[in-house]
């Protein structure tokens, strides 16, 4: 007996053991790829200093600099920036009210066996290729919105600051919105399904109508699920390159939102789509060590919303209590 | 047959329930009279949970429910109306698992009259507070309203949530196993403010302690298989069963 015992502590010391070490690895990859991804940035973040996250005009700058036999390492990464911003921003919160929506209906309304169908659906939604989604952007989205909104007239009078070809930040809000629905769908599903059924009865025993206790019930104790879900759908839009850079117009504009709705239809240029347009420039040192200024500060970004979430998630269990 | 017992406060009559194809209930007919408590006693799954959710409309969202027959809350059928949520505020229900929502105690309270009154929220807690120590919960817990209901103990959860069942001031509450989850001495405590209880309201509760139902209760409906086998008063039914089956059920000889 005592034998065996102390067999079984030698046999779990060694797997915790292995399992210390692996997540060691994986805690060390990540500081690898910080430190990997800074280091090479770093002659941009020197030279560019501040006028990297305060100045525009990078789609030229890249030009010059592939083109100049000196390295040329000063960059101006806010149009890009405000790109990624905006479109992450409009695409999450469209998302956001859709998919919390139907993740609402096939938790709550569906019957079970069309609720089991759709979350298969979703999941399914939830795995298509991005590439696939910019497709369908370029051949549906792109000439729906320039036949919809795009005039002759229109196009004469921004001539000289910009293209309007249907390409731009509407386009690149919709596609983005199409890839983010299904993630938020299938996860804010799973938080509404996990809330617990005698919390749903305590509203409906207090006279609750169906609505009022989605409402002021299941949203509120699935909450830190849905915020989970909106969180992990940013990243994925923060991350996403190739379906945006096939419908953002490639330009990386500061949105002007004294021009109302012409800013919709403006070219942007997202940071990830930018690294992926002016990859084939990366032979060029000085190219490569922006594209690494930008991926800098989109784990930047990255790191900021995922520590954000977290206060935001720690505040509200501590102020109302923990659910479940 | 005393004034109380002519017009009862909830008058099953006749009622039938079936789930599909399944006949949970057969011809079930109760009159609970008002300022009473009324117990149902049964083995499991002789359908008393099913008949007591069935008089604030709960089994609404169950798929195939369907009953025949009429329930009656001080002399009008409660299936008549579309609404059901009407009903429920003046039928509460306390439930077998406390279910306090993941909010403060104060928020848990003052939830039923925020929903269905416009008010200051000051006016809303003093009524909250008036009906904590109803509950005789308010020394428990004057200190940390504001604090998650979830740092209560369980017995002090389910006083939490008969105080709160309170705040609408229903009529008729409904007590579903209410100390199942509960220690002793919570079980204790939660028995005395029924009793309290019963002196403005009608209360109906489904118990599997025998002791209970006959500590309690003024009135008991033994359910055996979907029927009432035997039913009246609590005293009568428990010191002279009429039936067998009651007094191998009382006396636990029951297999």
């Amino acid at each position: 007996m005592k034998k065996n015992s102390g067999k079984r502590k030698i046999s779990e010391k060694i797997s915790e053991t292995i399992m210390s070490a692996l997540a060691g690895i994986g805690v060390l990859a990540i500081l690898f790829i910080f430190v990997f991804v800074f280091l090479r940035a770093l002659p941009v973040f020197k030279e560019s200093g501040i006028g990297l996250f305060i100045s525009t005009g990078f789609e030229r700058q890249v030009v010059t600099a592939y083109g100049s036999a000196e390295p040329l390492y000063s960059f101006g990464l806010l149009g890009l920036i405000t790109g990624t911003l905006a479109t992450t921003t409009l695409a999450i919160v469209t998302a956001s009210l859709i998919g919390i929506g139907s993740a609402v209906v096939i938790s709550e309304f569906a019957p079970r066996p069309l609720a089991y169908s759709l979350t298969s659906l979703v999941r399914l939604l939830a795995s298509i290729p991005s590439v696939i989604f910019g497709l369908v952007g370029v051949i549906i989205v792109v000439p729906f919105i320039s036949s919809l909104f795009v005039t002759t007239e229109l196009q004469l009078q921004y001539l000289s600051r910009f293209q309007i070809t249907g390409r731009g930040l509407l386009a690149s809000v919709i596609v983005l919105t199409f890839m983010l629905v299904p993630t938020v769908t299938a996860l804010s599903a799973d938080a509404i399904a996990a809330v617990p059924k005698r919390f749903k009865e305590a509203g409906y025993a207090m006279g609750m109508t169906r609505f009022r206790v989605i409402l002021k019930i299941i949203l509120p104790t699935g909450r830190s699920g849905i915020i989970a879900s909106v969180i992990l759908a940013a990243g994925r839009g923060i991350g996403e390159a190739i379906a945006l850079a096939m419908v953002c117009g490639g330009i990386g504009l500061v949105p002007d939102l004294s021009l109302g709705f012409v800013t919709l239809l403006a070219p942007v240029l997202p940071l990830s789509a930018a690294i992926m347009v002016n990859s084939e420039g990366a032979g060029s040192q000085s190219v490569s060590a922006a594209l690494f200024a930008c991926a800098a500060v989109l784990l930047l970004i990255g790191t900021v919303l995922s520590i954000t979430a977290r206060a935001v998630n720690s505040y509200m269990r501590k102020k109302i209590g923990d659910a479940a | 047959m005393n004034e109380e017992e002519k017009n009862p406060a909830i008058k099953i009559e006749n009622v039938n329930i079936r789930y599909g194809d399944n006949r949970v209930l057969n011809d079930v007919s109760i009159d609970v009279p008002k300022n009473s408590i009324y117990a149902f006693i049964g083995p499991s799954g002789c359908g008393k949970t099913t008949m007591i959710r069935s008089i604030n409309r709960m089994n609404d969202f169950v798929a195939g429910f369907k009953l025949t027959g009429r329930v009656l809350l001080n002399g009008t059928d409660i299936y008549t109306d579309k609404k059901p949520q009407v009903l429920r505020k003046k039928i509460g229900m306390v439930f077998q698992q406390p279910n306090p929502l993941p909010v403060s105690i104060m928020q848990n309270m003052i939830l039923p009259l925020t929903e269905h009154y416009r008010g200051a929220i000051s006016h809303f807690r003093e009524l909250a507070e008036q009906k904590l120590k109803a509950c005789a919960l308010y020394g428990e817990v004057k200190d940390k309203l504001d604090k998650p209901a979830f740092e209560l103990s369980g017995g002090q959860q389910q006083r939490l949530c008969i105080a709160r069942a309170l705040m609408l001031e229903p009529s008729v509450i409904l007590f579903d196993e209410p100390c199942s989850a509960l220690d002793p001495i919570s079980t204790h405590t939660i028995e005395d403010l029924l009793i309290e209880l019963k002196k403005e309201r009608t209360i109906i509760i489904v118990t599997h302690n025998m002791e209970q139902a006959r500590r309690v209760s003024d009135y008991t409906a033994f359910f055996y298989n979907g029927v009432i086998a035997e039913a009246g008063q609590t005293n009568k039914l428990f010191f002279t069963p009429e039936t067998e089956l009651l007094e191998k059920y009382i006396t636990g000889k029951f297999s």
